[in-house]
């Protein structure tokens, strides 16, 4: 059996439902269950990268496509309950209009960048979307000044031209994002990742994630010597769990061993080495 | 954008009943306020195909074409896909069932199954119904253009049995009431061009049955007349005359005559069996027949403004003619009638100072009278001849009556007294 076959997935497909990421995506689809007519509202997901806010934008995108089903009578326009773009490289108000645009599905032509803000907001009508998710916006924070002004008023535009609440995803240095604009951040939820704590939270992340991916024994691998040593190695960060969980497994695999040991998360360390926060 | 994961399209734009490739395809670019190509570009679908003529079906139709029509092969639909890869237009209609998230069989059922040489050229494929449009345009449905309508052969609209005309220029006006009052009139006006023709019942059902096979793709049958009948109609270049419907309606009248006269005029390659006539075999129509007879209609207009316009120039040189004679005449008038008017004033004038004169006397006669100063012998005096001739004498005798102090009193003359 070669290892590869066996290798335990990496693929991030599975959802843990820990109590954090539950909140904040139970906050995400209470907002877009909010009457239309309400102000709306703006969160801001932080968190270190690999702390699972794509995923948690996933899994509110996909609750929410199964909370708002396709009406039957609905016309011919795609019905997209939930808009999600990754906020594109230089960021400026018509970069962002048009990456939504592409994701509503509009094709982009020369002439697009006239009306781009007034169609993004004309099809998030017509396509019945309830919440627009944009993620790694801490890219805006690399922008120029007069760009990140103009980012800003795009977001504004949004939320108020096209009557949808808006999440924002990014790093931690996010929040910094609206410290120029007052009304954006009297409007705005943080949602905060944190860190995985020592402890019974990463032995309660690592058993999830070793089942999740179909690990062998996944409570043996939360036992408190190895939890304690992959918690420290990946800085508690979810992501790097998951890495290390994936490279032992693959090494365990490589030497025709079920479980993994010490050795194969020393062997899977040579291989690669996480970046901690820390 | 080029390097990004294509999304579906914004618009499900369902192709309709009946709809054709094209008319769908064009519908649905413009719900994206784009054009085919462009929407072909963003899809990742070859551009160059939206120049191409789609609107015959991807799948190889060579089994289902008549051997009358294999000559011309390069018209029937494209190459069958080389082994192990797709054809371009199959992989066409997979992105777009993708990205408007309709079944592709919805989509090839928007092809027709004869080959490019049985279709109207793309320039004309605007030809259709005007009371269908009519009708869609009422109730709010999107105008198209059906299969059948795109086929040289198809005469008349199966819905309404009215003549299919060219609604690009109504197309053209968009969906306004401007269209809607010129739809209205074309169908009026289509109604009264066929009630000129008597149709003949078969010949309408051969060519709505033929119309059908060319849509299945289906081999016509073996009925004597019939391969040349449809040639007359495929081979012919009269579709892109303005009044094809006219054309065609003759054809399938009972006026033998007036559907020879098209022919004669646009050379039919098959001629109904009914006509003596009969194009020498193995001779085509060329393109210079059709420029030749267009000329000539052309030459026909020519000539008859030319004579228009000869005659008004001889009326005019005839009017330059008679000019010194007719402006002597007039001046002459003119003071002709400056004379009598000046006549008639003075006459008046003269009538009017003779007339308030005799007023004068009759006036002072009666007071004389009234006032008993004369009687009636000065009246008949009057009549003497004596005081007629004589002036001195009927002045000397009114002399003494005005001397009278009651007739210086009636008349108010000085000296009368202003007692009474």
């Amino acid at each position: 059996m070669s290892a590869a076959a066996t290798a335990p997935s990496l693929a991030p497909s599975f959802w843990i439902d820990f109590e954090e990421a539950r909140n904040a995506v139970e906050t995400i689809v209470d907002v877009a269950h909010d009457d239309p007519e309400e102000r709306p509202t703006c969160i801001v997901l932080t968190g270190q990268s690999g702390m699972g806010k794509t995923s948690i934008l996933r899994e509110a995108q996909r609750r929410l496509a199964e909370a708002f089903p396709e009406p039957a009578d609905w016309g011919e326009a795609r019905y997209q309950p939930v808009l999600r773009t990754v906020i594109p490289s230089s960021p400026t108000s018509l970069k962002i209009n048009l990456a939504l645009l592409w994701k509503q599905g509009w094709p982009i032509r020369t002439n697009t960048h006239k009306t781009a803000d007034l169609k993004v907001v004309d099809l998030l009508a017509e396509q019945g979307t309830r919440l627009v998710a944009i993620d790694n916006v801490h890219v805006i924070l690399t922008a120029s000044g007069v760009a990140r002004r103009d980012t800003l008023d795009a977001f504004r535009f949004l939320m108020s031209a096209g009557n949808v609440p808006l999440v924002v995803a990014g790093l931690d240095v996010a929040r910094q994002i609206f410290a120029d604009d007052v009304e954006l951040a009297y409007r705005s939820i943080i949602l905060k990742l944190p860190l995985w704590e020592p402890g019974e939270p990463a032995q309660r992340l690592i058993r999830a994630l070793a089942r999740g991916m179909g690990m062998e024994e996944p409570d043996h691998l939360a036992e408190p010597a190895f939890a304690e040593r992959i918690w420290r190695t990946s800085g508690g960060v979810t992501g790097n769990f998951k890495r290390i969980l994936h490279w032992s497994g693959k090494v365990a695999r490589r030497h025709d061993r079920r479980f993994v040991t010490q050795d194969d998360i020393t062997e899977a360390l040579r291989l690669f080495t996480p970046y901690s926060p820390e | 954008m080029s390097g990004r994961e294509i999304e579906p399209l914004a618009f499900r734009v369902r192709p309709l009943p009946e709809e054709c490739f094209e008319s769908w395809l064009r519908r649905l670019a413009a719900r994206h306020e784009t054009t085919p190509k462009a929407l072909f570009r963003h899809l990742g679908i070859d551009a160059a195909l939206a120049d191409r003529d789609l609107a015959v079906s991807p799948v190889p139709a060579t089994s289902r074409v008549p051997a009358t029509s294999r000559a011309s092969a390069w018209l029937a639909a494209p190459a069958p896909a080389v082994a192990g890869v797709p054809d371009r237009r199959q992989v066409m209609v997979e992105r777009l069932a993708w990205a408007t998230m309709v079944p592709a069989k919805a989509i090839s059922r928007t092809f027709v199954g004869c080959g490019r040489g049985d279709l109207l050229p793309l320039t004309l494929r605007s030809i259709g119904c005007a009371q269908c449009w009519l009708d869609w345009l009422v109730s709010g449905a999107p105008w198209r253009i059906e299969r059948s309508w795109i086929l040289r052969v198809t005469t008349f609209c199966d819905r309404h049995a009215l003549l299919l005309t060219d609604l690009a220029g109504i197309r053209a006006l968009g969906r306004t009431q401007a269209a809607e009052r010129a739809l209205a009139a074309r169908v009026a006006r289509t109604r009264a061009q066929m009630a000129r023709f008597a149709f003949v019942k078969t010949r309408v059902l051969w060519n709505g049955m033929i119309a059908r096979e060319q849509i299945r793709g289906a081999r016509p049958g073996d009925r004597v007349g019939w391969e040349r009948y449809r040639a007359a109609l495929v081979g012919n270049r009269f579709h892109y005359a303005p009044v094809r419907h006219l054309l065609l309606a003759a054809l399938h009248s009972s006026d033998g005559l007036k559907a020879g006269r098209w022919e004669q005029i646009f050379r039919f390659d098959a001629q109904p069996a009914r006509l003596p006539r009969k194009a020498a075999s193995g001779v085509g129509p060329q393109l210079s027949d059709l420029a030749e007879a267009i000329a000539r209609v052309g030459l026909r207009q020519l000539d008859r403004e030319r004579r228009r316009l000869t005659m008004v120039c001889e009326q005019l040189e005839q009017a330059k003619r008679n000019y010194p004679r007719a402006h002597l005449m007039q001046g002459l008038k003119a003071r002709r009638a400056a004379l009598a008017r000046a006549v008639r004033d003075a006459a008046a004038t003269e009538s009017a100072a003779m007339s308030a004169q005799r007023r004068g006397f009759q006036e002072a006669l009666f007071y004389l009278q009234a006032s008993g100063m004369v009687g009636a012998a000065m009246s008949a005096g009057c009549a003497e001849p004596a005081c007629s001739a004589n002036g001195d004498l009927w002045r000397a005798r009114l002399a003494a009556c005005f001397a009278a102090p009651r007739f210086r009193i009636l008349l108010d003359l000085p000296g009368h007294g202003r007692g009474w």
